[in-house]
């Protein structure tokens, strides 16, 4: 059975400071990212045959779907039970988000994600949790961008990728603009003034440079920048009707 | 008001209580983005009959419970085929990118069971779509101060007072590895079910049976734990599996009978008709409760039933706090301070120890003896074989090594804690599997391949009492339908 080598940032603490760990992995077919974390924890050693403590990483559905397992397989963002390891130039170099902060190895602290999704508002608004007993009826349109929007699982990859969305910068990112559009386009979202300030502003789709690294690396394939041009559309009438009413 | 998980059930209750102004905090191991627990597509059942083609909740009921070989509590199952229609309307309201018509209504579907189209479906897509969705409005409902979520918190033990009431919770932050107590009059626990013991399995690797076994170590009953379902093609992913030497995984053999996924626990906390467990403020929802499916579920009931029984939960854990006399509150701090000190010592011996097996490597030869004996075929023999196993690997589990000695973010820990809970809960099931002799919906016995209503139309109720499991069983409630009419008779096969 051939092997396969790795080579895992670590870091112990929060605080402490990063290392390299070099590890050897025997290749199973179909293996992905996950499954070599995974072996590790049943065969702890490094290439050394030095004893090691398993890495820590985060995983949740391990089928794509929920984009926890996030990180960056030989410099490029992708999710760890997707990613399949035969291909791959070796040795693979597994590093966690640098655009999160780092908990612990490979699992970084996404509570930024959540703020973001707090901000645009990502919910409607109902009455009460009863029933309306009317039905709603949805245009195809909406119908459409309803489903293809609601894939987007606020994985993170478009934010690690687009270079506008730093520290330095005040731009929600990519995820944030497709989950505004994505609840403005429903007709029960009654009010818009959620996203309105911040798509008018630097914060929103002003920041957004257009350089497409988001579409790219988007694990469900969702045109980022087709929403945002949408919601710059929508900020220029807005600007238009603020000046001559 | 403490709920235990971080489930979309847990997300459902959550939100229906807030909406109704009761502020809760939410305990889940993980943040509740990342906790959905299944990938499967969405499918709701619900008899809204738009099409006009004479469905009804009376024969959702009747479906639901001929699949379930009426072996389910059949109050409940009538009030959620009741309820089924409006939380359909909920969630339509709410953005869930339901299929529609031609002219932009729900549209239902036919589903394997039903008579009539009743199953609602967000397309291809995963649960993960419902769970955020209602992440979102638990955003919402937090940016109003109603919940609090403590997203990296596991579950350690139940607080009862000197009368045995549900008092609070343990808590271990799963960061910084601190103990703490929390108190509250109603703890409601809604983690998932217990078939993460397969290793084959279709739910997230964050889903475990530490909380379960917990509970149920305490003095909690778990009903039907024997009723498990299996599926052949359950997995879209190819990375779902337990890794080992022996069983190199391959896809193509996925249609194999050796490679069945256990996809969902039917069995799970006992329950009355409120979701109260027989601790006294202590409820439990969703998945790790064992309502409504009786002994195989109807395609399509299973987030109908996991929904409805959060948003059922919200009024009938209301009621019972409004008439709970003595509060929490009134407990002495050195009574807490016990059990904390109690719970920080059984940390410290787990963390202590260095043996030479591997936690893991023992969790794989569990699940993989688990699905061949104690999988979709079953016989006393593999049953007995399998208790074998249980003893060796318990025995092997005292020599386990914590290799990770951290006391940040020690997930080696939590995984041995894991390991004990999944061997005790393993054992458990197949009790129950060996008292149950008669073979009903999924539980197939090979040596008593027909149903047996006359000694075994009852639940199975399992007490944990002095390390072992206590079966016995119970009566099931037949308030509408009696036992097995003949115009809904099914042969079991």
């Amino acid at each position: 059975m051939s092997v396969i080598r790795l080579k895992i940032r670590r870091q112990d603490h929060p605080n402490s400071s990063p290392y390299w760990e070099s590890v050897e992995v025997k290749l199973k077919p179909l293996m992905t990212v996950h499954s070599a974390l995974q072996s590790i924890k049943q065969w702890p050693v490094n290439s050394e045959a030095g004893a090691i403590t398993p890495v820590v990483w985060d995983a949740n559905c391990l089928e794509g779907q929920c984009g926890t397992c996030t990180m960056l397989i030989n410099g490029r963002v992708g999710l760890a039970c997707q990613t399949r390891l035969d291909g791959l130039d070796e040795p693979v170099r597994i590093e966690p988000l640098t655009k999160f902060p780092i908990l612990r190895d490979l699992s970084v602290d996404r509570k930024k994600i959540s703020q973001h999704l707090r901000v645009m508002k990502a919910w409607n608004l109902l009455d009460g949790y009863y029933s309306t007993k009317s039905h709603i009826q949805l245009t195809q349109d909406q119908e459409d961008s309803n489903h293809l929007l609601s894939a987007c699982m606020a994985c993170g990859a478009c934010l690690e990728v687009c270079p506008q969305y730093n520290e330095h910068s005040s731009f929600v990112g990519p995820m944030s603009l497709v989950q505004l559009d994505r609840f403005e386009n429903h007709p029960n979202r009654k009010t818009t003034d959620g996203g309105r300030d911040v798509v008018l502003s630097v914060r929103g789709v002003e920041g957004c440079q257009n350089t497409q690294n988001c579409v790219k690396v988007c694990p469900v394939h969702l045109p980022i920048t087709t929403s945002i041009a949408k919601l710059k559309r929508r900020a220029t009438k807005l600007f238009f009707k603020t000046i001559f009413g | 008001m403490i709920i235990v998980g971080g489930t979309t059930t847990a997300l459902m209750t959550a939100a229906t209580l807030a909406d109704k102004g009761v502020p809760v905090a939410l305990f889940s191991s993980i943040s509740i983005l990342n906790s959905c627990t299944s990938c499967d597509p969405v499918r709701m059942n619900a008899a809204l009959d738009l099409q006009n083609k004479g469905d009804s909740p009376q024969k959702h009921f009747e479906d639901t419970l001929k699949k379930g070989c009426f072996l389910a509590n059949q109050d409940l199952v009538m009030q959620m085929c009741e309820l089924a229609p409006s939380l359909i309307n909920i969630l339509d309201r709410m953005g869930l990118c339901f299929q529609r018509t031609a002219e932009g209504f729900l549209a239902p579907a036919l589903q394997k069971g039903s008579r009539f189209p009743r199953c609602f479906s967000a397309k291809d897509h995963s649960r993960q779509v419902l769970h955020q969705l209602i992440c979102g409005q638990v955003k919402y409902f937090e940016n109003q101060g109603l919940i609090q979520l403590h997203e990296t918190y596991d579950f350690l033990r139940l607080l009862l007072d000197p009368q045995g009431r549900c008092s609070g919770i343990i808590v271990q932050d799963n960061h910084s590895m601190d103990i703490q107590f929390v108190k509250a009059d109603v703890v409601i626990v809604a983690t998932s079910g217990s078939e993460s013991i397969y290793g084959r399995y279709s739910a997230s690797p964050n889903s475990s049976v530490t909380t379960l076994f917990h509970l149920v170590e305490q003095g909690v009953y778990f009903a039907n734990p024997e009723m498990i379902e299996f599926s052949r093609d359950a997995c879209r992913g190819f990375d779902k599996y337990y890794y080992s030497e022996d069983h190199s995984y391959d896809r193509n053999s996925l249609g194999n009978t050796n490679t069945a996924v256990a996809t969902r626990s039917l069995g799970g906390l006992w329950t009355d008709e409120d979701h109260m467990t027989n601790v006294d403020g202590l409820f439990a929802v969703g998945e790790c409760c064992y309502q409504y499916h009786g002994a195989q579920s109807l395609s399509g009931n299973l987030i109908t039933a996991d929904l409805f029984s959060g948003y059922h939960v919200a009024q009938t854990s209301l009621k019972y706090l409004s008439r709970v006399e003595e509060l929490a509150d009134s407990l002495s701090h050195e009574f807490y301070q016990l059990l904390l000190t109690k719970e920080k010592t059984k940390y410290e011996e787990l963390l202590d120890l260095h043996g030479p097996e591997n936690i893991h490597i023992l969790r794989d030869e569990l699940a993989s003896d688990l699905i061949h004996n104690v999988g979709p075929k079953r016989s006393e023999t593999s049953l007995k074989d399998c208790l074998l196993k249980m003893e060796e690997l318990g025995d092997r589990f005292k020599n386990i090594s914590v290799l990770d000695k951290s006391l940040w973010m020690n997930r080696e820990v939590l995984s041995a804690r894991q390991l004990n809970a999944e061997l005790k809960m393993a054992r458990l099931i197949v009790e129950a599997a060996i008292c149950r002799s008669e073979s009903r919906g999924v539980h197939f016995r090979s040596d008593c391949p027909e149903s047996d209503d006359t000694n075994y139309l009852r639940t199975t109720k399992v007490e944990w009492l002095n390390n072992e499991p206590h079966v016995f069983f119970e009566d099931i409630d037949l308030k509408y339908l009696p036992q097995n009419p003949l115009s809904l008779r099914k042969k079991v096969s």
